[in-house]
């Protein structure tokens, strides 16, 4: 009896933490970016150093994909920034707050631009000039570099 | 008549006539008939013009554009008058004639200044819905939030997450309500009048996102719902933020009123 008990004990466990991980899945969001939202990279694949980004992009599972896009929020959000996988080895690191109401853009695949989220939806080219207003100043756009498995970017 | 795709959108002959439809011979624009009735929506108060009080409105019977006036119905306009888009008189880099994404003659025109689509809609021999009219003739008779049900349907409107951010669709191309009003929630807003020269636009398009994380980390959610509410809007003359005079998401239809 107490070894049928411990297998149910065991087998509760088992599924308890079979849930708890897909759960856990679920709870850490979608995992690519949509034309609506974005995910954020987590803190364990990037780190900043004076004024150079590197992002180890083995742990950025948001960028496993051409045509992919996740945020970086660094130093309590005074850095903000969305990096975009246009191409297998292209990447583009921008400003994600749109320079005309400050809400935060989204990657369009189809058509290689990032658009703002709110109402006005501005739209700007993966240089961060502007495609469409309202905005009337371009994003700042960040050098990069691809280095072998890392993106560093200068900041 | 003839269906396509199973959809009910109805092609006569040009000239023809039933009960519940005219066919501009203008422009060609299917009308439905909107039939007479009441619909409760929210006025805005006499004393500060924000807070609203629930009232019924009554309508008489009018006719309403069946889609939102396409990209050739609006060039057959521009041809017919040599009307030029106050867009284009600005110099503004993308118009009508090249909005930045793909289009044919069957998308909704955008671009579209209110005072472009007054033109167009006297050419016509028509006029621009009140926001009154827009509101009785999207909810057609429904209670719900949407014409079809509370919550946003893929199957009705074009939006933001099925649009992929990538502009208007042909119009009619999703299911109609209830009076046969086609796009009447998403691909392009609509421009409805409010008093003289005043206007606002309903319905909401293409480009919206119906959810999104704001730069507050808090959600903005049912952003689609916001362009349907039953409520009547007051417009500034001199508004303290002018609202943009065009844009790429932004068109109209029309209405025809009973005499």
């Amino acid at each position: 009896m107490s070894k049928l008990i411990s297998r149910r004990r065991l087998l509760a466990s088992a599924l308890l933490a079979a849930g708890s991980g897909c759960l856990c899945h679920a709870l850490e969001g979608q995992p690519f970016s949509t034309c609506c939202n974005t995910p954020e990279l987590g803190p364990e694949s990037w780190t900043l150093t004076d004024h150079r980004l590197t992002i180890d992009l083995q742990k950025a599972r948001a960028l496993s994909r051409t045509q992919s896009a996740a945020y970086v929020i660094a130093l309590e959000g005074e850095l903000q920034l969305i990096v975009v996988r246009s191409a297998r080895k292209s990447y583009h690191v921008l400003a994600r707050l749109c320079t005309h109401g400050r809400q935060v853009l989204s990657y369009v695949p189809e058509r290689h631009r990032l658009m703002c989220n709110s109402f006005n939806h501005s739209q700007f080219y993966l240089d961060g000039k502007i495609a469409k207003g309202p905005a009337e100043s371009a994003i700042q756009a960040y050098p990069c570099v691809l280095k072998g498995g890392t993106l560093e970017v200068s900041i | 008549m003839l269906c396509i795709s199973g959809l009910a959108f109805v092609v006569l002959p040009v000239g023809a006539a039933s009960p519940r439809h005219w066919i501009n011979p203008v422009d060609g624009m299917i009308f439905v008939q909107i039939p007479a009735g009441s619909c409760q929506m929210s006025v805005p108060s006499e004393s500060d013009g924000q807070s609203g009080t629930l009232k019924s409105i009554e309508f008489r019977q009018f006719w309403m554009g069946a889609t939102e006036v396409t990209v050739g119905q609006f060039r057959k306009f521009a041809r017919a008058t040599g009307h030029v888009t106050k867009a284009e008189k600005d110099g503004n880099r993308w118009t009508w004639r090249n909005p930045g994404f793909r289009q044919t003659a069957k998308h909704p025109v955008v671009y579209i200044h209110y005072e472009d689509a007054r033109s167009y809609a006297r050419w016509a021999g028509v006029d621009l819905p009140t926001q009154a009219e827009w509101l009785y003739a999207f909810k057609a008779g429904s209670t719900n939030r949407y014409y079809w049900g509370e919550d946003l349907d893929d199957r009705f409107a074009w939006y933001r997450a099925n649009t992929r951010g990538t502009g208007t669709r042909p119009v009619a191309g999703k299911l109609p309500n209830a009076w046969g009003l086609y796009d009447m929630v998403g691909n392009a807003w609509e421009y409805c009048s409010v008093e003289d020269d005043l206007w606002r636009i309903c319905g909401s398009s293409w480009s919206r996102c119906n959810s999104y994380l704001t730069r507050q980390g808090s959600w903005a959610i049912d952003m689609v719902a916001q362009g349907v509410e039953m409520r009547l809007h007051r417009a500034e003359k001199n508004p303290q933020y002018p609202p943009y005079p065009w844009d790429d998401d932004r068109g109209f239809r029309c209405v025809r009123r009973e005499k």
